[in-house]
């Protein structure tokens, strides 16, 4: 995700803006990094 | 567990602290439940401890993270900063009640009761600065907001960065690098212009200039706020936008400035200097603006206002001086007038007086489909998951005929957004806005919707930009300045071969007669500019029928406009309405408590029924009176403009290539008219389009056998809608000579170069048998023949409580799976 990101990142800058707000998705790949990754049981049903 | 990626870590937490969208976004929602879990200590990270969650939780806005806080406020350990995080949060919505009801018991929700009422979450913010030194960027002339934002970008106006990149790209290509290169001044720029902001009310417009002269906000990505707004005039929309999104708009003679000057602007004094010389001053209207600067906008400033005077309330304390109170007009002691009266109601007082500013409540609200999909994001960013406006209704009007792939989708997913909120959604295909939301209308109330023709026959509308239309939904009620009224007074009697939308006409063809209204449009006089229009001494008719005259208030450019109606027809109206609703119950359309609340509300208006009436001394700006007895032939709106009108004898033998009978303006009782017209006859050389404005109305015109006329007379018939009115969908022939009963003429919008005239469905009908506009003698043949004998079952209107089992009609019963 971070990858992505980050190229992501970087096409806009060519444009000179900043990048888009995070997606859902992205949200959640990003909260499973930040915790790298969440015990399964504590996953929501 | 495993540890997040190394020397990462900084950045992800600065990737969830700043860039996920606030309100009830689906990544909001993601990111409110991972804080909440890690809160509520369900989930341990590394990263981001139980604090820290509930801090972060603090900055959403509003929405999903408005109840874990609140479960917080029992957590010993937390309780404090979770009492900080709510503090400070103004998109609270119906969670009030729940803080309330758990301070009875539980002392740090009591705290957040009490911080919202002293409250802290506007005086924790640093007033408006008394100076502001900002460099001048200035675009000569008019900049409309198609400069702004333009329409041949419209696709990128949502990704609000990079739209802004386009703004002014054809009105002064190259200017944004001169923009960009005066940030090396050292100071904000302030835009500066003469004429700013006219056109179309697009937020977008907005948008784009905040983000290259306002600041960034924290925890809200791509988005900014505050900046400052110069101009010898900004255009009233325009100016209130800015006021809602936090930017200091400032009127004042701007031709002193150039671009690249630091000035230097009192907000006390009412001073721009530059080099410490005074260059220009004003006066900062609304009295409010400073306030609304440091609420970081008119929309958190009225929420938090209303937050906290309802804390105020729940705490059993007096009114705040916290706040500075709009101007108010000095009383004068006279009667109000209906639509005063009405608007009085909506805030709890006997009457407002124009000037006045007030925030009705917000009984009913439309939105239809061109608009919807803004309407959506607004509402998303008021982080708002269920509506306080007691009714919200989508259509699907505008582009249900041929849908393009985005429209599709949003066929495919406006319904839930709108139902899960408590709104009602339509489908497409049922027909436009206007016909379905008056039948949902509650007598002496008030609504606004994203359409300028949302004007409702019984109670008032204020028409809005999806901007308006989003807070009204959300919040319930809606900032309104009061306009001034003008009265339009029928008298006489109707004559025959008159109808109703030759008074529609009348009313500007007696004011054109009077010199009050005029046609050129340098130099324009228009009586009913900006007013509510009040319409007296037609009390008999039909509520359908009122509606004609409401929806034209639209093309005299008036702010509403309300009927005056005997209780008699509005009685008859919403037995009608009840029945229809149950049917839409019956046929399984959504929410059903808004419609089963609407109901109930209807039931008990007719169990009293009761109409607000204007006082004898009510004070108008100006009267228009109309002598019936005068009209005495068809009125047309003539190509291509609606206060254009003129006697159908003075346009008479204008050939003519396509007649459209259709859009709001038209009711059942219009297209039996045009069906006894054409009975009888062979295909019309014209090309004749009917179009019924909801599919009740198509029903009932097939159930009665008008549609094979219409097949006989070769005519063209699309799905009930707005159809050809807003020219966005068929559209007839370039530079084709029209007929219309549609609501508006203006250029290209039928048609490219098509000139188009606005009449009655009955002259519309005779001329397509014509292929010119008929003769004053040709037209009253036709109605002395064809509609006189039978005017009573011809001008019957749509009573579903009449039609036996109309409940039970259309309903789908499922197979049961066996």
């Amino acid at each position: 995700m971070l990858e992505a990101y980050r190229q992501h990142a970087n096409e806009r800058k060519q444009l000179g803006v900043p990048p888009l707000p995070l997606s859902a998705e992205q949200t959640t790949a990003l909260t499973h990094l930040l915790c790298a990754p969440p015990p399964p049981e504590k996953k929501r049903s | 567990m495993r540890p997040p990626p190394p020397g990462e870590e900084a950045f992800l937490k600065d990737l969830l602290a700043n860039q996920v969208p606030p309100g009830v976004d689906d990544a909001s929602r993601v990111k409110a439940e991972f804080l909440a879990r890690i809160a509520k200590d369900q989930l341990k990270c590394p990263l981001i401890g139980r604090k820290e969650a509930v801090y972060l939780l603090g900055t959403m806005i509003g929405g999903f993270n408005i109840q874990p806080l609140i479960d917080l406020l029992s957590d010993p350990n937390l309780a404090d900063d979770a009492v900080a995080a709510l503090s400070n949060t103004l998109m609270i919505y119906d969670a009030f009640g729940r803080v309330v009801a758990l301070s009875r018991d539980n002392s740090f929700a009591l705290q957040v009761v009490q911080n919202w009422a002293n409250g802290t979450w506007f005086t924790s913010r640093p007033p408006m600065p008394g100076e502001v030194t900002v460099t001048v960027f200035k675009v000569e002339g008019e900049i409309n907001t198609d400069d702004f934002s333009p329409a041949s970008e419209a696709w990128s106006r949502p990704d609000i960065p990079l739209h802004a990149q386009s703004m002014l790209m054809t009105r002064a290509p190259g200017s944004l690098d001169v923009l960009k290169g005066l940030h090396a001044k050292g100071h904000p720029i302030a835009f500066v212009g003469d004429v700013v902001g006219t056109g179309s009310s697009r937020k977008s417009a907005v948008n784009s200039l905040l983000w290259f002269v306002g600041h960034e906000i924290p925890h809200v990505p791509a988005k900014r706020t505050g900046g400052v707004v110069l101009g010898s005039t900004i255009a009233p929309i325009f100016f209130n936008t800015a006021e809602d999104s936090g930017m200091l708009p400032i009127q004042c003679d701007v031709g002193g400035l150039a671009t690249g000057d630091v000035i230097t602007i009192d907000t006390a004094k009412g001073t721009i200097t530059r080099n410490g010389t005074v260059v220009t001053t004003f006066t900062l209207q609304p009295n409010t603006l400073g306030d609304e600067v440091r609420a970081g906008g008119r929309v958190n400033l009225i929420v938090g206002r209303k937050l906290t005077e309802q804390a105020r309330q729940a705490l059993g304390w007096g009114p705040t001086d916290l706040f500075v109170l709009p101007d108010r007009p000095p009383e004068t002691g006279k009667g109000y007038s209906q639509a005063q009266k009405i608007v009085g109601r909506a805030v709890g007082k006997a009457g407002v007086r124009p000037g006045e500013y007030c925030e009705p409540k917000m009984t009913t609200v439309g939105s239809q489909d061109t608009t919807g999909p803004m309407t959506r994001d607004e509402i998303k960013e008021l982080a708002c998951l269920g509506f306080s406006a007691d009714l919200v209704m989508q259509s699907f009007c505008h582009t249900a005929a041929y849908p393009r792939a985005v429209d599709i989708k949003t066929h495919a997913t406006l319904p839930d957004f709108v139902t899960e909120r408590g709104g009602i959604s339509l489908a497409p295909g049922d027909g436009v806005i206007h016909s379905w939301l008056n039948r949902m209308c509650l007598p002496d109330t008030v609504g606004t919707g994203g359409d300028s023709h949302t004007r409702f026959p019984i109670g008032i509308s204020f028409p809005a930009g999806s901007g308006l239309v989003a807070f009204a939904s959300a919040t319930g009620a809606m900032p309104l300045v009061m306009p001034e009224s003008v009265l339009v007074r029928f008298k006489g009697t109707m004559q025959p071969g008159v109808t109703l939308r030759d008074l529609v006409n009348a009313i500007p063809w007696v004011a054109i007669q009077q010199g009050r209204l005029t046609v050129a449009k340098t130099g324009k006089k228009n009586m009913f500019a900006g007013a509510i229009l009040e319409i007296e001494g037609l009390g008999d008719l039909k509520v359908e029928q009122a509606f004609e005259l409401a929806d034209a208030s639209a093309e005299r450019s008036a702010a509403a406009c309300t009927v005056l109606l005997n209780k008699e027809p509005v009685m008859e109206y919403l037995r009608s309405n009840i029945t229809l609703l149950q049917n839409m119950i019956n046929r399984g359309y959504r929410s059903v408590d808004a419609i089963r609340r609407r109901i109930a509300a209807m039931e008990a208006w007719l169990a009293q029924p009761e109409l607000l009436t204007p006082d004898p001394d009510a004070q108008y700006k100006d009267i228009l009176e109309i002598d019936l007895d005068t009209i005495t032939e068809p009125i047309l709106a003539c190509p291509n403009d609606p206060d254009d009108v003129k006697k159908l004898s003075e346009v008479a033998g204008t050939p003519v290539d396509e007649v459209f009978l259709g859009s709001c303006m038209t009711n059942i009782g219009h297209f039996r008219a045009a069906g006894n017209i054409l009975e009888g006859h062979a295909q019309t050389d014209v090309r004749l389009w009917v179009v019924p404005p909801t599919r009740m109305d198509e029903q009932q015109l097939k159930d009665e056998g008008v549609y094979s006329i219409f097949g006989k007379a070769g005519a063209r018939t699309e799905v009930p809608g707005c159809s050809l009115c807003m020219g966005n969908q068929a559209r007839v022939r370039d530079n084709a000579t029209v007929v219309s009963t549609s609501t508006r003429n203006f250029d290209n919008r039928m048609g490219k170069g098509a000139k188009v005239f606005l009449s009655s469905a009955e002259v519309a009908a005779v001329t397509s048998l014509l292929g010119r506009i008929p003769t004053v003698a040709e037209y009253m043949s036709a109605m002395n023949e064809r509609i006189m004998p039978k005017m009573d079952s011809t001008y019957r209107y749509l009573n579903f409580h009449e039609i036996p089992g109309y409940e039970k009609r259309g309903v789908v019963i499922p197979i049961q799976p066996t």
